[in-house]
């Protein structure tokens, strides 16, 4: 994030009297469960070597398809892989894809709507316009596409998930934009003889940024899901990777004799997406800066 | 007995412990076919005080204490279904924004015909006529073509006499008006005004009044209730109050009332500087260009011609649409003019652009209406008012420092407020901050639009103390656009009164003001309430029909006085 020191100092020595912003996220019940469970999986994702018994991808760390059991405490699969330590590195993969891919959208959205809603005219034709037409095709159908011509691995998959999450991410940065650019605030800058840089990255970026973190912790879990789901359809992680989707995939043939294998990385797919929702949520109540004094 | 008998009224937001009461122990009693003016400034509780008889109170506010008898019964202990009853057919509601209240999506005839089968129990065809006679009773042409069309396609005042017609056909019998006419141009309230009057001496309605304008109760109040904190600090005849005000409170309010009997400022026309801002012929105009509209363009700016002098305050005034902010925008080269030339001290901004233009703009900043908007809500006050200091570079960390010191002094506030942020202020603290960064660029010309029309009263004419001061002290100029013909004559050496984007009328202040010429201008000060009872009904009002039908105005300038010109 661009965040000026110029002017910060000038009023640094007054009083600060603001609540600090975690307090205000926690202080809402959705928000506390949802970074509850985001920080679990943060976790599960940064020590997976310490907190998984087995190797993801060692066969035979136990008998093929053994139900759960205090020695396998999510069962095996076919080829007797731990299905919990799996769970736990597929957390490491899943936070990487949604990261990736939401990094990828967000940062070209917010800067194609950035640039439309500040350059106008003939610029923002162009990329509002061309930006509408890649959006009236469905995400994931784009996707799609774009693995089939990059070739189906782990990498394209995030790729492709980001790039078909670009409109959405530069429609709601050049709308969230139009409407400050329409303040008088943003005019008193003009008048005050501010040129393109400052106008774009110190007035307008830092007050569309609020509204972009929150798209981009609710568009993580659709992010998750798609690439999930192109996993899910053999297009992304490839075996033997523990990724969710494919697991669950992979659980398919079995799930009469082992439903397990398609109950757990359902369940975590389900909870990692409802987690990072209702955290979009509190956010955006928590970002609000005229939220700030309700308690 | 009174109509309505509120008796120690108490309304709070959550716990009784941690939020003090927004109305305090109010007394409150209104007759029948009585007007009864609810007074204050924002945050005064007088709109709590008012929803609580509807039992409208926002989520969280609580009634604590206290009874509201409407007829001999009390409202508060009513329940859900009880007070719909009485919501609407005895006790009706006009806000300030009509646009709100109806429903954008029925049409006019929808939904005043409902309301008649609702409440009145009459059959389809009986309430449409009944509908169309009251939409003519508040003046409403073509009245039957009317009932086919929805909210939007009518203009603010328009929806308030939909409004009107809607509580008139009910019968009510008691009327609550909260700020129904601050939203509209003066002669359009004056033309509400008269038909709350109207309604109140017709249909024996007691109407409880909420404004915070002194003028609209001196026209319309039998008897005043002044609030303040929640509590009521005066209650009297509406003639007393103005005559003699008891409280200390009522006192400041109704000295901090501009007038359009106060003197105007003194202009001798020499005793200006040179010429800061000219406008030339200039012209704007909007749409006409689309694909798709093949509607006329708009015509904003239609061939303008303007000068301000150093020192000088050349107000512009006129009614909504009447084109004076797009011109002030202008002036600022926020808007590019179709034709004409825009001069900013002694240089042509028309056709510069880039570095040049951000140059030479500095010397003309503007003052916005909105003091919520005109603070970037991210950056403190002290960057704020910094900004256009660091832009302009050159000046070290601590210099900059001393100087945000002492321009938020000078703009009347503590140093200490550089640490806050925007939402931490009040409205004409912010107000102040703003004026504080204008002045940070030492500008030779300030536009101003309505500064002080989203303010209290006591606040707006500190504010306006505040900008002739510093006038005087740094031979400012001001383009100061407004639409209160009071507050021009406080603050105008020069008046330009603007008309469908043509100036009809141009001249010193106290010509203009006291010796109108022009009859939009002569209909405009005619229509603008006097803070006054004792010369209620002296207002003249302006007929529609009077009005010259030529669509574009085309016409000549005549001068019809010393420096007085208007366009013929």
């Amino acid at each position: 994030m661009t965040q000026a020191t110029d002017t910060a100092a000038v009023g640094r020595d007054a009083r600060q009297s603001r609540t600090p912003f975690v307090l205000r996220l926690v202080r809402q019940p959705a928000g506390a469960i949802g970074l509850a469970i985001v920080v679990a999986l943060v976790v599960m994702a940064l020590f997976a070597e310490q907190i998984a018994p087995y190797s993801p991808i060692k066969m035979a760390a136990g008998r093929p398809l053994t139900s759960p059991s205090l020695a396998h405490l999510l069962g095996t699969d076919e080829f007797g892989r731990d299905m919990f330590s799996r769970i736990v590195y597929g957390a490491r993969l899943t936070l990487q894809i949604g990261l990736i891919a939401v990094g990828i959208s967000l940062s070209i959205g917010t800067l194609i709507g950035l640039v439309a809603a500040y350059a106008g005219g003939f610029v923002e034709k162009l990329l509002m316009r061309s930006t509408d037409v890649v959006f009236s095709f469905t995400e994931t159908l784009i996707a799609l596409a774009f693995v089939a011509v990059l070739g189906p691995s782990l990498e394209n998959a995030m790729i492709a998930v980001g790039i078909a999450g670009v409109p959405f991410y530069a429609r709601t940065c050049y709308a969230s934009a139009l409407s400050e650019e329409g303040k008088p605030y943003f005019e008193a800058s003009i008048a005050a003889g501010a040129g393109h840089a400052r106008l774009l990255f110190l007035h307008l970026l830092p007050n569309v940024v609020p509204t972009m973190i929150v798209i981009a912790t609710l568009g993580l879990s659709n992010a998750i899901l798609a690439a999930a789901a192109l996993s899910f359809l053999g297009l992304g992680a490839q075996p033997p990777t523990p990724e969710w989707g494919a697991m669950l995939s992979a659980g398919r043939d079995f799930f009469n004799r082992a439903p397990w294998l398609m109950l757990y990385p359902g369940l975590a797919i389900a909870l990692t997406v409802l987690a990072f929702n209702i955290l979009g949520d509190a956010l955006r109540e928590a970002l609000d800066p005229r939220a700030k004094e309700r308690s | 007995m009174a109509l309505v008998d509120i008796s120690d009224l108490t309304i709070g937001f959550g716990a009784e412990a941690t939020a003090p009461p927004v109305v305090d122990g109010v007394d409150l009693s209104i007759g029948k076919g009585e007007i009864v003016a609810l007074v204050g400034e924002s945050g005064s509780g007088k709109s709590m005080t008012a929803l609580s008889i509807v039992g409208l109170l926002p989520e969280r506010g609580r009634v604590r204490a206290g009874q509201i008898l409407f007829g001999g019964k009390d409202l508060l202990t009513f329940g859900e279904a009880a007070l719909r009853s009485v919501r609407g057919a005895r006790i009706g509601m006009i806000f300030q924004e009509p646009m709100t209240s109806l429903n954008p999506v029925l049409t006019i005839g929808e939904q005043l015909v409902e309301a008649l089968i609702v409440h009145e129990k009459l059959s389809k065809a009986e309430s449409r006529n009944r509908a169309i006679a009251m939409l003519e009773r508040t003046g409403i042409d073509n009245a039957e073509r009317r009932l086919r069309q929805y909210p939007h396609e009518f203009s603010g005042g328009m929806r308030q006499r939909v409004m009107i017609a809607m509580m008139m056909a009910l019968k009510p019998a008691l009327l609550i008006a909260d700020e129904p006419t601050t939203a509209l141009d003066v002669t359009i309230q004056a033309q509400i005004l008269d038909l709350l009057r109207e309604m109140v001496r017709d249909l024996d309605t007691s109407l409880l009044l909420i404004t915070h304008d002194m003028g609209v109760v001196a026209e319309m109040a039998d008897r005043v209730v002044v609030m303040r904190d929640g509590k009521v600090v005066e209650r009297g005849d509406c003639e007393a109050i103005f005559a003699a005000p008891q409280a200390d409170y009522t006192r400041r309010l109704l000295a901090a009332v501009p007038t359009l009997d106060d003197p105007t400022r003194e202009t001798t026309t020499t005793s200006f500087g040179p010429e800061v801002l000219r406008l030339e012929d200039v012209s704007r105009s909007f749409g006409g260009d689309g694909f798709f509209s093949r509607q006329a363009p708009l015509k904003a700016a239609d061939g303008v011609t303007l000068t301000v002098r150093e020192g000088e305050t050349l107000a512009l005034v006129g009614e909504s649409g009447s084109g004076k902010s797009t011109l002030g925008r202008l002036a600022m080269r926020l808007e590019k003019p179709d034709g004409g030339r825009v001069v900013v001290a002694g240089e042509d901004i028309t056709r510069l652009s880039g570095r040049g233009l951000r140059r030479v703009r500095r010397a003309i900043q503007m003052i916005f209406q909105d003091p919520y908007a005109s603070l970037d809500p991210r950056f403190s006050i002290g960057r704020t008012i910094a900004e256009p200091m660091i832009i302009e570079g050159g000046a070290s960390r601590s210099e900059v420092r001393e100087r945000v010191r002492a321009l938020l002094e000078r703009a009347g506030l503590s140093a200490s407020m550089a640490g806050r942020m925007p939402h931490e202020l009040s409205g004409g603290q912010r107000q102040r901050v703003a004026i504080a960064r204008a002045l940070a660029v030492s500008p030779r010309i300030i536009v101003a639009d309505e500064p002080t029309s989203a303010l209290d009263v006591s606040v707006q004419a500190k504010i306006l103390d505040l900008m002739i001061e510093l006038q005087e002290a740094e031979a400012l100029a001001y383009l100061f656009i407004t639409h209160d013909l009071a507050v021009v004559r406080r603050i105008a050496h020069r008046v330009a009164v603007m008309r469908k984007g043509r100036i009809v009328e141009l001249g010193a202040a106290a010509d203009v003001l006291e010796r109108p010429v022009h009859p939009y201008t002569r209909s405009l000060i005619a229509a603008a309430p006097v803070p006054d009872p004792a010369r209620r009904g002296e207002r003249h009002h302006w007929q529609p029909e009077a009005e010259p039908q030529s669509p574009d105005m085309a016409g000549e300038w005549c001068a019809v006085g010393d420096e007085h010109w208007i366009l013929a």
